[in-house]
């Protein structure tokens, strides 16, 4: 039985490699490194990519291209951890040059020790995809498909914190906390009201991507000091799941432009379809946002999404402190015209300390220096 | 062997494999394939590579296959060179690899 097997895999195995020998022989494939800041290198694969009605992505930092005779018969990207830009010839779809391109990004991106990756497709292609290992993360219908790699990620990542799960009703919120302020408390107060009144818990989710003016671990670590005194407020890392690059691309951009709707419902998606129902979440309560586009856009998408997942959405008023609704931009604004004496109005004690303490030096130099959104 | 991160090897090439390794926090070994001869072979591809991962003393990873089709020689080696960069081993010790 066992040699049986064995020749049969052999007699496959030779039959295989006959072919891989006459497609690389026949069609004369090679694959290269595209040196893409030159212009020369760069122009060839933005050229293939359009014929494909695909665009090369300015923030690749890696590209291969698999050529025959000097022309491009496919390529593929990398911009961090997400695989993008992939495209292959018509006329030589079928030879599985997908497989060689996808290799060389997954071989290059463990390289500089990434070890999940991110993909979007149409979801008429995501097929290629899985056959190679990616699975799917969440779908926005008809649109987009975001998969990664190691397949089932998402299913660790929910199982791993499950156990905070209190039943079938719940609360959620999702914050930046850039920093965190009396507006983003008032909100963590008015979920933890509500939910009490009924028993239930607070999941609050602070967006892991570490891409804002305050740190990562100083956002979280001044939400939970924040929040420490409301007993049924449990405060997550939103991880790569919840408004991240990979989730929300556009997020981190200032530009609104059409690819926001997209990103915000493939988000919204997944929030509805994995996070929500591994915590038993019912309730998403979000700020009014009555500055930034994005946001804005984001919440309408919240209020046409989520609901379809039976998850109710509450919008609430901002705090406001004299004429001033309170907000972490508001707060940012102030450092940046040296005003910080008055950001202690704004802020609770906890961000107060912080702002003061020589941790905060270099930040308060950032802020000063860069006009950003986020 | 302790897996300290990640450990990759391989292509998708046809009659290739590509392994990924890492420590597994539940402490045991978990494998998840995906063959392209699944129906044929997964069992036999399976076992094997437990037998590969008790002979190098492996007790606890998540072992991702992705397999176009390779045979068992293209497996072990594939799988001993992610677990030697999963180990974070540089030098191999040839001889006591079989």
């Amino acid at each position: 039985m066992y040699i049986l097997r064995e020749t049969r895999a052999l007699q496959g195995c030779i039959r295989e490699s006959i072919l891989v020998r006459r497609k690389m022989a026949e069609y004369d494939f090679t694959c290269e490194i595209i040196q893409f800041e030159i212009s020369s290198e760069r122009k060839p694969v933005e050229e293939f990519l359009s014929r494909l009605q695909l665009s090369y992505d300015p923030d690749v930092n890696y590209t291969v291209a698999v050529k025959q005779g000097g022309a491009i018969a496919a390529t593929g990207s990398l911009a961090g951890n997400i695989v993008k830009c992939v495209g292959v010839s018509p006329e030589f779809q079928g030879s599985s040059l997908t497989n060689t391109v996808i290799s060389r990004l997954e071989m290059e991106a463990y390289y500089r020790g990434i070890d999940h990756l991110f993909l979007y497709s149409k979801p008429k292609n995501q097929r290629v995809f899985m056959d190679l290992g990616f699975s799917v993360v969440g779908e926005y219908p008809g649109e987009v498909v975001l998969l990664e790699k190691p397949g089932g990620r998402i299913d660790e990542w929910t199982a791993g914190i499950s156990h905070h799960k209190r039943g079938t009703h719940s609360i959620s919120l999702v914050m930046n906390c850039n920093p965190f302020t009396l507006g983003h408390r008032y909100l963590a107060e008015k979920a933890a009201e509500a939910a009490a009144a009924t028993g239930e818990v607070v999941h609050l989710f602070v967006v892991y991507e570490d891409k804002s003016l305050f740190p990562r671990d100083v956002r979280f670590q001044l939400v939970k000091d924040g929040t420490a005194d409301l007993s049924n407020v449990t405060v997550h890392s939103g991880g790569p799941y919840i408004i991240s690059s990979a989730t929300f691309p556009t997020y981190f951009i200032r530009d609104p432009g059409d690819a926001v709707r997209a990103h915000a419902g493939l988000d919204l998606h997944i929030f509805g379809s994995r996070i929500a129902p591994a915590l038993g979440i019912d309730r998403r309560m979000v700020g009014e946002e009555p500055y930034c586009p994005v946001t804005r856009a984001y919440n309408r998408a919240m209020e046409d999404i989520l609901p379809r997942y039976n998850i109710i959405v509450e919008e609430i008023p901002r705090l406001a402190i004299g004429t001033m609704a309170v907000s972490a931009s508001a707060v940012r604004d102030l450092i940046r015209d040296e005003r910080l004496k008055e950001v202690e109005a704004l802020v609770p004690a906890s961000t107060w300390e912080y702002l003061n303490s020589e941790d905060a030096g270099p930040v308060i130099e950032k802020i000063k220096k860069e006009n950003r959104r986020h | 062997m302790n897996l300290i991160r990640t450990g990759k090897s391989g292509t998708l090439e046809s009659s290739d494999v590509m392994i990924t390794v890492r420590n597994n926090p539940a402490n045991k070994i978990e494998i998840k394939l995906k063959s392209i001869v699944e129906k044929g072979f997964g069992n036999h591809i399976r076992s094997f590579v437990e037998s590969v991962l008790e002979e190098m003393m492996v007790v606890s990873a998540i072992v991702d296959i992705d397999d176009r089709s390779a045979l068992d020689c293209v497996i072990r080696a594939r799988l001993e060179t992610a677990l030697h960069r999963a180990a974070g081993i540089t030098v191999f010790n040839w001889e006591e690899i079989q």
